[in-house]
This record gives structure tokens, C-alpha cells and sequence, in this order.
């Protein structure tokens, strides 16, 4: 089922929580919305749900407007962050409440409930109470609630953000397999990016009541739009330049830029390399993330980031105060506009 | 460790005043000479009826209660708007106010020469619900729906949103969801509060003694009659354990379902059209059922009739000579007399339940043991003291007086201490230990100022029900150590109505400063804790 | 330290400005303090007052009165204190109570010198653990004006022509209400007659607990009868120069009748100032506590010595009257009280049939529910 979102607005008291957002999420993808805390991912998660109503646009399941039908009758799952669980029912009464409330005969709803159990894996928990079960149990419960009553699409509010590291990394593999397995139109929010990249078909950066931009995972990761999407999505060398017909000027060497005007030029510290070839720049700081060091150097008013797989022996010869020669390949970097709006790494 | 030896105090106290004297009934209700079941069986027999309908008009009076309160849980529960504080604040009123005060309330509110009748009587409506069932129902519906308005509402402000959110992404529509999310999370809230009123209103006194006429009785009125009127000693008692004997299932049910579950967030809403007109029409409706008896006692001691001129006649009347022979001391003794137990009670009752909170932290299980007093209604207690210290020196003393408002307000001081425990921090304590403060200072600057709230909120609760405490004292009092209400209830039996009413204004204002007073010292206490 | 204390200090002072009041009492030494028991209107009608400063005077003591409700819970709190008497006079045990005053031994026997100056016929206890000091009869009091001709018999109280227009007093709280049914048990050869008395409550406004409220009701104009004392229309002269009230007996084999209802004092066993004790039931019998009685107390004084007011013209007595042998009362006195609360409560309250099916069936599915959800919960 295609969700489709026509300028969606909404204002809450005095601050506009969504400004005329517009986005499609294709059928059978999980499309994630990314971002800071306050964007107003959740909100617009809510507004598709039906638990919120927009104070202007349009939604529409599969071309049909569903704006003014209320959540109990727009067939979706959701997941809450907190989960939700309802505390006076049992794992099995919590998982066939769907289908309850779709009215379907009993042996239905205990084969259904056993089927989805297995699918998240948790069979055997019947008859638990969900204040007997483990954040990661109870999440699946969450997840297998939500899918029971086979619903057209899957919402996802932030399911793994209560689960500790390596929960989370595990939990949202099983995640991806089960909405792949069933095929399901899925929106998934979160503000981790890792989470995004790695759960998503599509990721739509939001930020203040705006989206940003949407792409698959690694278009948005390599040609981010704008400053605050590329630092978003991971750490971000931002260096300011001006595109002047077509090309834009870098310490590296010009880059073919699409406007013209004041901008930004962006790579990633891991394609900077240390390199005769490149210009020169003074070492400020040197730390070592896993086996790679990680140099933050000085060119001209500007700081850079790069990584580098470095022995102990050669390691030792990074000192702050040296001059090193760095050099990116261009095709690596990106003009891109800047808004002062990027997330600082360094 | 030396919290241990600290609980024999509140223990030897519970035991001596109330363990003790309970058990000298089981003594007179079960023996005479040697086992003699005689009188349990009379006390199912010929008062059968009047059991079951204690049972009834307080299974009726709940019911009410649950009808009036509700709403106002609901509107607590679910939205926001400005003066929401000061509802919550003003319902609590009816609660602490005196059952004597209640009474002449409703005396100068319904009665035959009431407002409401000389209102209405132009339109040549008369209304007569005094001295019949409705007036009990009614009495104990205003006197008790703070605590389901409370309760229920505090609990459904407590529920998360988001269980229903998920009900509504499952198909579940409003009338659903409530039945089948929102109604089971509030139930035991609802229990709780329906229990609660239950015994109160099982257990009432002077509305049923006054309200009631003589055709309905109930057993604390029927122990009362029992004990003074009919002097029959044994059946007192035995009517005595029967009371007990159903209050303790109630209470056995309190605890079982009253369990409160998690807290989570709630999303309110803005309260806005029809829900608007609707909520303003339930504000006044409480707000006259809560302010319109206490105006009318106000009206009827400034006024020297219906319609009348404005006078301080009924005042000046108090501090008169008169005034002393009907009540039995001068007014003013009487009123000292109330302050003097209400500030001993609650130096008793405070510290007995820091200490026993303390202790029932670490012994949990015996929580429920010591909420036990509720059981038993005051004219039991009183009735139990005098069978029990009749051949002590302190009979007839002061001293019992207080022990019984003590013993009657310990439960509730100790449950508001005791609930503020649990959000206590036991590691501030430890760290005022490791900076090098010893158990008492540390008990004092990390552990006490964390149980002010519940400090504050227990001595209140103490200081309210000792000033308004009527059965007990009723039982136990001599002429000079009249308090106010049991003056009020003397000047009731003459015809000066506004001279009771005077009378009721006083305690009233009393009680507010004293609650204001208790407040400030608390918030003080709170302000300069760190 | 300053918060601690300033806890302590708010107690201090709230301690301190309570025990001032309180201090108003006088305190007195219990050596020279003559204890009294008596009903809450001996204080409050006045009696006490123009008799006890006169006492006290004479004598050099100081007396405390205590007030306990009416005769019948002033004797249940004596009796309740016998092991350990705290009273050392008792005022108001009348000729209803006074077997159960002398089962719980609770007087001790005293003949006063003068009360050889009394009527023999007022003597109702030869034992003398109690001597009488006033008397008084209890009958209909009305309002002339809405009442022309008052009810002649007792049977005429359950007619509908007084439906809601009579009212009555509780004979458990009040001693009005007492002596009203034992006139109508002595009216009927002295037995207790329960479906009169059902028909009777039905028929009556109200019954309340005290003499106080009834009366309130009938001077407010809810029911234009009462049943009161027959000094009333005496009262309404004093006061208000009144006449429009009179009082009737109930005719019994076609003679005015009324119960006699004689109120007497005695001295208490082990009282602790049974000297003190002994001069002021002497000083009771005395003329010049007697003639304070009938202005204050609204009864008849024993001592023929004793004036009468010239209002109490206006006061009536009967043409015969009745009273119940002390054995017979003492032997039925509980039993005809409760065969009274059974009669009363028939239809419409506490006693009657109705409430123990549907309460008991309530509590039963109450419990039903309570049990299956706690099944249901494990």
C-alpha cells in the first residue's frame, strides 16, 4: 500500500510543528523518517496513524484519502517507543486485541497468534504478563501486536531507542527480515542514523517541520543536499566556497558545482587521505578510534577531519604542530548548499 | 538497627490503646461467665436488619458517591485548563470537614426551615428529605466524593495515552477503548475509592444519628444506643465485632485490588465546546454542593432568621452565660480544649508514623497491620476503651480522649508519611553518611526533608480529624473537656440553631488557619531543607 | 538546628495559647468538689443555675454538674462507671429507670430528714435508694387555633383525620418519648400493643430523637400536635402571655388519664463525698430548691411547701392516674423497647424485611464478583 502525504500542516500553540511536509512512501518499502529531537518525525508519524489530525493536506492509502477517517478504522500497526503493552492483558490477549476488535472467531485469533509468536519468536509466552518480560521481549510483543491483524502499513515510533546497544543491533536485523518477510509498507522514526541506514529502503531527513531530503540510504549518505543532511548522516567536512559557472573552488581542486552562490564543500574525513599529492595542512589534534587514527588538521581558517589506518610506529610520527599533506579525490566531494544548520562533529 | 528499638514505640502504643481494648470486646461479646453465644446470635437475629441495612445504605451511599465523583475524575483525568489546581484543591473541603458540620449543613441547606425551602417556597415547592434515607445517602454523597473525584482522577491522569493510542491503531473505537483499556487500568482506583467510601459511610455517626430519625439506624448508631441508653454491654460488643468483622473484609478487599499500576504520561486535552458547557455545569454543581451548606450555616449564624437583619446576636450568645450551661463550659474552654487535643494528637500521631514508615520500609508485609484503627469505627473504640480502662486511674482523664483521636488518625497519618517513602532517595542518606554526618543528622538533613510532603500532609490529615472527631469523644469526654463539635451537637439539642451555627463557623476558621499554619511550617521545612 | 526548632517552637506556641483558654476552667481540688450527674436541661433549662450558687454558697463547696443526655444515658454512664463511681449525686433517675437503677446496685439507701415533709404518694421507691423531687405528666400539647378538638383516646391517634399531624419522640433517646409509651402500655392494661403502635408511627409526622426537635418541628408549624409536657401551656403564659396552646390527656374507661412520671435523686454507692452528697438531697427536698422547679424545669415540685406561679394555671393534670408496678417494668421494660423498635420500623427502615434480601443478595454477588476476579487474577 502506497502512502502518499500532500502538504501536510500542523501547528501546535504557538510553534509550527509541520510546515506543508509532502512525501511518498512506496508500497512494500520501509521508508525511514530521520532526525533530531523536535523535527517533527513523530508528529507526522501520528498524523499518518490518524491518532493526530492535520490542520491542512492531505493523506491518501493506495490513492484513496484517508485525512478524515479516524485511526480505529485506518488498518495500520503501530509500534510505541514506550511500547504500550496493555499491563491488565496477557502476551497472547495483547497480540489478538486486533483482531478482537475486528470481530474474527476465536480459533482464528489463536492460530493468527501463534503463527505471529513464532514469526518475532516468542513462543512459549502465552500466558505472561508484559511486567514479567524483558525490554527486548516486550518490544517483539509490541512488534507482533502490531502485525497480527495484518494490517496494510507498519508505523514504527522509535522502537529500539529503550533497548540497550547491542539490543538494538540485533533487534533491528528481525525487524528488517519480518517487514521484508511480510512485505509490509513500513515508516520507521528514529533519530539514530546508523538505525536508518541500516533498517531503511528510503530515509527522509526532517528537520524543523521540513523535510529535507529523501533518497535511499547511501544517495543520501553521498550526495546529501545540504549541510545539515550531511552532517546528520555522519561526520562532515564542510569547507565554505562559491560556485561561480559551474564550478566551485576546493583546497583539492575545483568541483562541478549545480547553482551559483554561497556554499559548501563536503567529504567525509574517510575519503581524506594523507598524501603527497595534497596540500598542505598543520596537524592540531590526533586520537585512535579502533584501529584507525583519527586527525583533525588545520588548512587556512578551516579544520579537517580524516581517518587514516595507521601502525603504533607510524601513529607516533602524527604530532600536533607538523605539517602533513592531505588530498581528497574529487569525486568524493560535493558542492552543496549551507545553511549553518549542520549538526557539529568536531 | 536502632530503628528497631525506635518501632516499639508506636508499637506498645498501638497495642496498649488499641490492640488491647479491642480484644476486651471480644471478651464482652463472646463471654459472660464463660462462652455464651447468645449474643452473636441476637446480634444476627433481631438486629439482622438493622446489619443489613447498614450494608445497604452504604452500598447506596458508594454507589452515589461513584455517580457525583466520576465526572469530575474524568475531567481531571483528560483535560487541562486554568483553576484546575484550585478544584483539586477546593474538593478535598467536604473531606476534612467536621461529619457534625456536615450535618448542620445540611440541616440549614434541606431542613424544614432551610434555605432551599424558603427559596422555593413562592413557588410553593416544599422539600422534605430530612430524617429519611435520602438525607443519609445525600450527606455521605457530599461528605465522600472528594475521594472518588481524587482517586479515580489522579489514577486516569496517571494513565499513559499511549495504551490507548495503541487500542485505537488496533481498531478499537472510543466506547472500546474504554471499556476494555481505560475502565480495567482505573478499576482498581475505582475499587480503591469505592471501598474507602464504604467504610466511611458503614461507620458514620452523627449524620446517620441526626440526619437519620428514629427509624433508621445503623449498627455504630445501634452500638451507641446499646451502650448508653439500653446499657446492655454485651450486645454493645457483640454488635461491635460484627462491624469489625465486615469492615475488615472491606479492608481486606482495599488492599487486594486497590493496587495502583504504573504511572506514565498523559497527553490532555484542551477542554472546548460542548465538553466545555458540560464541565462548567459539573464545577457548579460540585461547587455548590460543597460551598452551599457551609454558606448556609455562615447565613444562619449572622442572620436572626430567614430574611432577618444581619446580627452578631448568635456570636455574643456563645460567650454568654447561657451558652455555658447548655454546652457545660464556657465556649472559649471548649475551643482550647479542641486546639489542646488537636496539637497533642498530632505530636503523637507525626512521629509514630515517621518512625513506623521507617521501619515498614524494610517490613512491608506488616504494612496492613498497621493500617488495622480503620476497622474500627470511633464509637467501637471509645466503647472498647471504657470496657477496658474502666478500673484504671485514666479514665475518665484527657489522656484517653487523645489516645483515641490518635489511634483513629494514626492510619492516615502513617499511610502519607508512608507513600512518601517510596519516592524517598535512600542514597542521600548514604551520602550524607559518607561526608561524616551521623545516623540522626543525616536522618534529619537527607531523610526527613524528603518525608516532609508526607509530613505536612499527615498532620493535616491528623489535626482535621481530631478537631472534628465527635463518636468517640462523645463516649469518653466529661464536661470539661468539651470540644467543639461535641458543643455544637449540645447547642443543637436547645433550639438556637444560629448559636450552633456561630459555633460552626468558628471551628471552620479554625481549621483553615491551623491547615494554612501546618502548610507554611511544611513549605519552610521543604524551602530550607538543603 | 533552626528548622527542627522551628517546628517545635509553632507546637510551643499553639500548646501554650490552647492551654491558656483551656485554663479558663477553673480547677478546683478535689477534696471539696461535689460531683453531679443529672440530664442535659437541668443545665440547660436553668435549674441548675438558680440552685447550685445557693448551694454552694451555703456551704463552702464548689459542685461540678455533669450532663450526659437525657435520665436514661445519665444512669447507662453511672451504671457503666460502678466499679468506679465518679459521680457522687445522681439527678434524674425517675420512676421508669428506677428498677434498673437498683439491679445495678448503684444508689446507696438514704432517708433525708425532711422528707417526711413530702407526700407519701410521690415516695415510688420504700427502699429510698432514690427520693423523689419533682414530677410531671407527659400529654398531647396543641395549637388552639388548628386544633379545635384534640384527640379524646388513643385509638383516635390512628384515625385519618390525624394522618401527619402528630409528633413523637423516640422513647430510647428521649425521656418525653419513654413516659409516652408507657402511658400507652399502661393505658392498655400493661401490655405492649405492636400493631398499635405500628399504625401509630405510620400515622405520625415523625419520630424524632429528642424532645428538642419535636418541639422545634411544632413551633415552626409542621404538625399542630406534640407530644410535650402538661405544664406547656403554663410556659407559653410565662413567656409570651400566650394562651392559644393547651395540653389533653387520653381518655381510659372515660377518665382523662395520664402516666405519672415522678423524678427522684439519689446518693451514689462508694460516691467519694457522701456527706457533701447527703446535704444536697436534703437541700433538693428544701423549699428553696423546690420552688425553682416549676419556672425551670417545668414539673411539679414535691414539697407542697413550694409556690407555684400563677401561670401554672394553665398547667393540667389528669383525672386518674396511671402507672406500671416497678416489677413489671423492671421484668419488661428491654422487651418493650425492642418489641417498640420492631413495631415501628416495619415498612420503611432499618428493622423491617425488605433490606435483608436485597442487601444480603447485593453482598452476595459482591462477593461472587470479588471472588471470581480474584480466581481470574492468579
Amino acid at each position: 500500500m502506497e502512502i502518499k502525504l500532500e502538504k501536510i500542516r500542523k501547528r501546535f500553540d504557538d510553534s509550527e510543528a509541520l510546515r506543508s511536509v509532502s512525501l511518498r512512501a512506496p508500497d512494500g518499502k520501509m521508508t525511514a523518517l530521520l532526525g533530531p529531537s523536535g523535527c517533527g518525525k513523530t508528529t507526522l508519524l501520528r498524523i499518518i496513524s490518524g491518532l493526530l489530525r492535520p490542520d491542512s493536506g492531505n493523506i491518501f492509502f493506495d490513492g484513496k484519502d484517508v485525512t478524515e477517517v479516524p485511526p480505529e478504522k485506518r488498518n495500520v500497526g503501530m509500534v510505541f517507543q514506550n511500547y504500550a503493552l496493555f499491563p491488565h492483558m496477557t502476551v497472547a490477549q495483547n497480540i489478538g486485541f486486533g483482531m478482537l476488535m475486528r470481530k474474527r472467531q476465536k480459533k482464528e485469533i489463536e492460530m493468527r497468534v501463534k503463527e505471529v509468536m513464532e514469526l518475532v519468536g516468542l513462543k512459549g509466552y502465552e500466558k505472561r504478563k508484559p511486567s514479567e518480560l524483558s525490554g527486548g521481549e516486550q518490544q517483539r510483543v509490541a512488534l507482533a501486536r502490531a502485525i497480527a491483524p495484518e494490517p496494510d502499513i507498519l508505523l514504527l515510533d522509535e522502537p529500539l531507542s529503550a533497548l540497550d546497544a547491542k539490543l538494538r543491533i540485533s533487534l533491528r536485523s528481525e525487524i528488517k527480515r519480518i517487514q521484508k518477510e511480510l512485505g509490509i509498507t513500513a515508516i520507521y522514526v528514529t533519530h539514530d542514523r546508523e538505525e536508518a541506514m541500516a533498517v531503511s529502503d528510503r530515509i527522509a531527513v526532517m528537520n524543523r517541520g521540513r523535510i529535507e531530503q529523501i533518497g535511499n540510504p547511501m544517495e543520501v549518505y553521498r550526495d546529501p543536499k545540504n549541510d545539515f543532511v550531511a552532517s546528520f548522516l555522519g561526520d562532515a567536512n564542510l569547507i565554505p566556497s562559491v560556485g561561480v559557472g559551474g564550478l566551485a573552488k576546493s583546497p583539492f581542486g575545483d568541483v562541478p558545482a549545480s547553482f551559483d552562490g554561497n556554499g559548501c564543500i563536503f567529504f567525509r574525513p574517510g575519503n581524506c587521505r594523507i598524501s603527497d599529492k595534497g596540500t598542505e595542512s598543520v596537524i592540531i589534534s590526533s586520537e585512535p578510534v579502533g584501529d584507525v587514527l583519527r586527525i583533525t588538521v588545520g588548512l587556512g581558517n578551516e579544520k579537517i577531519v580524516l581517518l587514516e589506518k595507521m601502525s603504533l610506529f607510524e601513529s607516533a610520527a602524527i604530532k600536533p604542530g607538523k605539517k602533513v599533506r592531505i588530498y581528497v579525490d574529487r569525486k568524493y566531494m560535493r558542492f552543496i548548499r549551507c545553511t549553518g544548520r549542520a549538526t557539529k562533529t568536531f | 538497627m536502632r530503628r528497631n528499638y525506635l518501632f516499639l514505640i508506636p508499637l506498645s502504643f498501638l497495642l496498649a490503646f488499641f490492640a488491647y481494648p479491642v480484644f476486651s470486646l471480644l471478651y464482652l461479646g463472646l463471654w459472660d461467665g464463660g462462652p455464651n453465644p447468645e449474643f452473636m446470635k441476637e446480634a444476627f437475629s433481631r438486629y439482622g436488619g438493622v446489619i443489613s441495612f447498614t450494608v445497604y445504605q452504604a452500598i447506596l451511599s458508594s454507589l452515589l458517591t461513584l455517580i457525583i465523583g466520576l465526572p469530575g475524575a474524568y475531567i481531571i483525568g483528560n483535560y487541562d485548563f486554568r483553576g484546575k489546581s484550585a478544584i483539586k484543591a477546593v474538593s478535598t473541603v467536604p473531606f476534612i470537614l467536621p461529619s457534625i458540620i456536615v450535618v448542620l449543613g445540611f440541616l440549614a441547606l434541606f431542613g424544614n426551615n432551610g434555605i432551599l425551602n424558603h427559596v422555593l417556597e413562592p413557588f410553593g415547592i416544599r422539600i422534605r428529605i430530612l430524617y429519611s434515607l435520602s438525607a443519609i445517602l445525600l450527606a455521605h454523597a457530599f461528605y465522600n466524593f472528594p475521594v472518588v473525584m481524587r482517586m479515580v482522577g489522579s489514577a486516569w491522569e496517571n494513565l499513559d495515552s499511549s495504551y490507548e493510542d495503541a487500542a485505537a491503531s488496533l481498531g478499537a473505537g472510543p466506547i472500546k477503548r474504554f471499556v476494555k483499556i481505560v475502565a480495567p487500568l482505573l478499576a482498581p482506583s475505582i475499587i480503591s475509592s469505592f471501598t474507602l467510601v464504604f467504610a466511611y459511610s458503614f461507620m458514620s455517626f452523627a449524620i446517620v444519628l441526626i440526619l437519620g430519625g428514629a427509624a433508621y439506624t445503623t449498627i455504630e448508631v445501634e452500638i451507641y444506643v446499646l451502650a448508653t441508653v439500653l446499657i446492655r454491654p454485651h450486645m454493645a460488643s457483640a454488635l461491635a465485632l460484627v462491624q469489625i468483622g465486615i469492615s475488615l473484609i472491606f479492608i481486606w478487599i482495599y488492599t487486594h485490588f486497590g493496587r495502583t499500576g504504573a504511572s506514565g504520561h498523559r497527553i490532555m486535552r484542551k477542554i472546548r465546546g460542548l465538553a466545555s458547557i458540560l464541565a462548567a455545569a459539573y464545577s457548579f454543581l460540585i461547587a455548590f454542593l460543597i460551598f452551599a451548606p457551609i454558606l448556609s450555616v455562615a447565613y444562619y449564624s449572622f442572620v436572626s432568621e430567614w430574611g432577618g437583619d444581619l446580627t452578631f446576636h448568635w456570636y455574643s450568645l456563645l460567650f454568654s452565660e447561657d451558652a455555658s450551661s447548655v454546652i457545660g463550659i464556657s465556649p472559649a474552654a471548649a475551643i482550647g480544649n479542641s486546639l489542646f487535643f488537636a496539637v497533642l494528637t498530632i505530636m503523637m500521631t507525626v512521629p509514630m508514623a515517621v518512625i513506623s514508615s521507617l521501619w515498614a520500609k524494610r517490613h512491608g508485609k506488616w504494612v496492613p497491620a498497621l493500617m488495622l484503627p480503620v476497622a474500627v469505627s470511633s464509637v467501637t473504640l471509645a466503647w472498647a476503651y471504657i470496657g477496658a480502662f474502666l478500673g484504671f486511674s485514666i479514665y475518665g482523664s484527657w489522656i484517653l480522649i487523645v489516645m483515641a483521636h490518635s489511634v483513629i488518625a494514626f492510619p492516615l497519618v502513617f499511610r502519607s508519611v508512608y507513600n512518601s517513602t517510596s519516592s524517598a532517595d535512600e542514597r542521600l542518606k548514604d551520602a550524607a553518611r559518607s561526608l561524616g554526618a551521623s545516623p540522626l543528622m543525616a536522618f534529619r538533613h537527607a531523610e526527613l526533608p524528603q518525608l516532609m510532603p508526607g509530613i505536612i500532609v499527615g498532620a493535616t490529615f491528623a489535626f482535621a480529624i481530631s478537631i472534628g472527631e465527635f463518636g468517640a469523644t462523645l463516649l469518653l469526654y466529661r464536661p470539661e473537656y468539651t470540644t467543639i463539635p461535641i458543643a455544637i451537637y449540645k447547642i443543637l439539642g436547645t433550639r438556637a440553631f444560629g448559636s450552633a451555627a456561630a459555633m460552626s463557623v468558628i471551628l471552620i476558621i479554625m481549621a483553615t488557619a491551623s491547615f494554612l499554619l501546618i502548610d507554611r511550617i511544611g513549605a519552610k521545612q521543604k524551602r530550607s531543607a538543603f | 538546628m533552626t528548622k527542627i526548632s522551628g517546628i517545635i517552637m509553632s507546637f510551643a506556641v499553639l500548646f501554650i495559647a490552647s492551654s491558656i483558654l483551656l485554663a479558663s476552667v477553673p480547677v478546683q481540688a478535689e477534696e471539696d468538689t461535689l460531683v453531679i450527674y443529672a440530664y442535659d436541661s437541668f443545665a440547660s433549662w436553668g435549674l441548675k443555675n438558680a440552685t447550685i450558687p445557693q448551694f454552694e454558697q451555703r456551704y463552702n463547696v464548689h459542685v461540678e454538674v455533669r450532663t450526659y443526655g437525657d435520665a436514661g444515658q445519665v444512669l447507662g454512664k453511672a451504671i457503666m462507671e460502678k466499679s468506679n463511681p465518679q459521680a457522687d449525686v445522681i439527678i434524674g433517675v425517675d420512676n421508669s429507670l428506677l428498677q434498673k437503677a437498683l439491679d445495678n446496685d448503684v444508689f446507696e439507701p438514704y432517708t433525708p430528714e425532711n422528707l417526711s415533709s413530702i407526700p407519701e404518694e410521690f415516695d415510688f421507691d420504700p427502699s429510698h435508694h432514690v427520693v423523689p423531687f419533682d414530677y410531671g405528666y407527659v400529654a398531647l400539647v396543641y395549637n388552639k387555633s388548628q386544633v379545635q378538638n384534640p384527640p379524646q383516646t388513643f385509638d383516635d391517634l390512628i384515625k385519618p383525620e390525624w394522618k401527619d399531624k402528630i409528633i413523637l419522640e423516640d422513647p430510647r433517646t428521649s425521656s418525653t418519648g419513654m413516659v409516652f409509651l408507657l402511658w400507652s402500655i399502661a393505658a392498655n392494661g400493661n401490655e405492649f400493643d405492636a400493631d398499635y403502635w405500628s399504625k401509630l408511627s405510620d400515622n405520625a409526622l415523625t419520630i424524632t430523637s429528642g424532645w428538642d426537635s419535636a418541639y422545634e418541628m411544632f413551633t415552626s408549624g409542621e404538625a399542630p400536635i406534640v407530644v410535650s409536657y402538661a405544664t406547656d401551656p403554663a410556659y407559653w403564659v410565662e413567656y409570651y402571655n400566650d394562651t392559644g396552646y393547651g395540653a389533653s390527656f387520653l381518655k381510659v374507661d372515660g377518665k382523662y388519664s395520664g402516666y405519672l412520671q415522678i423524678e427522684g435523686i439519689g446518693l451514689v454507692k462508694n460516691a467519694k463525698h457522701p456527706d457533701l452528697g447527703k446535704k444536697f438531697i436534703e437541700f433538693a427536698l428544701s423549699a428553696d430548691f423546690q420552688k425553682e422547679i416549676p419556672l425551670t424545669n417545668w414539673m411539679f415540685p414535691v414539697n407542697p411547701e413550694a409556690p407555684l406561679p400563677h401561670s401554672f394555671e394553665y398547667a393540667v393534670k389528669p383525672e386518674k392516674n396511671l402507672t406500671i408496678p416497678p416489677d413489671l417494668l423492671a421484668e419488661k421494660h428491654d422487651e418493650w423497647i425492642q418489641d417498640w423498635e420492631s413495631a415501628v420500623s416495619s415498612d420503611s427502615s432499618s428493622y423491617g424485611t425488605p433490606y435483608p434480601s436485597a442487601a444480603w443478595s447485593v453482598l452476595a454477588i459482591l462477593s461472587a464478583l470479588l471472588i471470581t476476579a480474584g480466581i481470574r487474577r492468579k
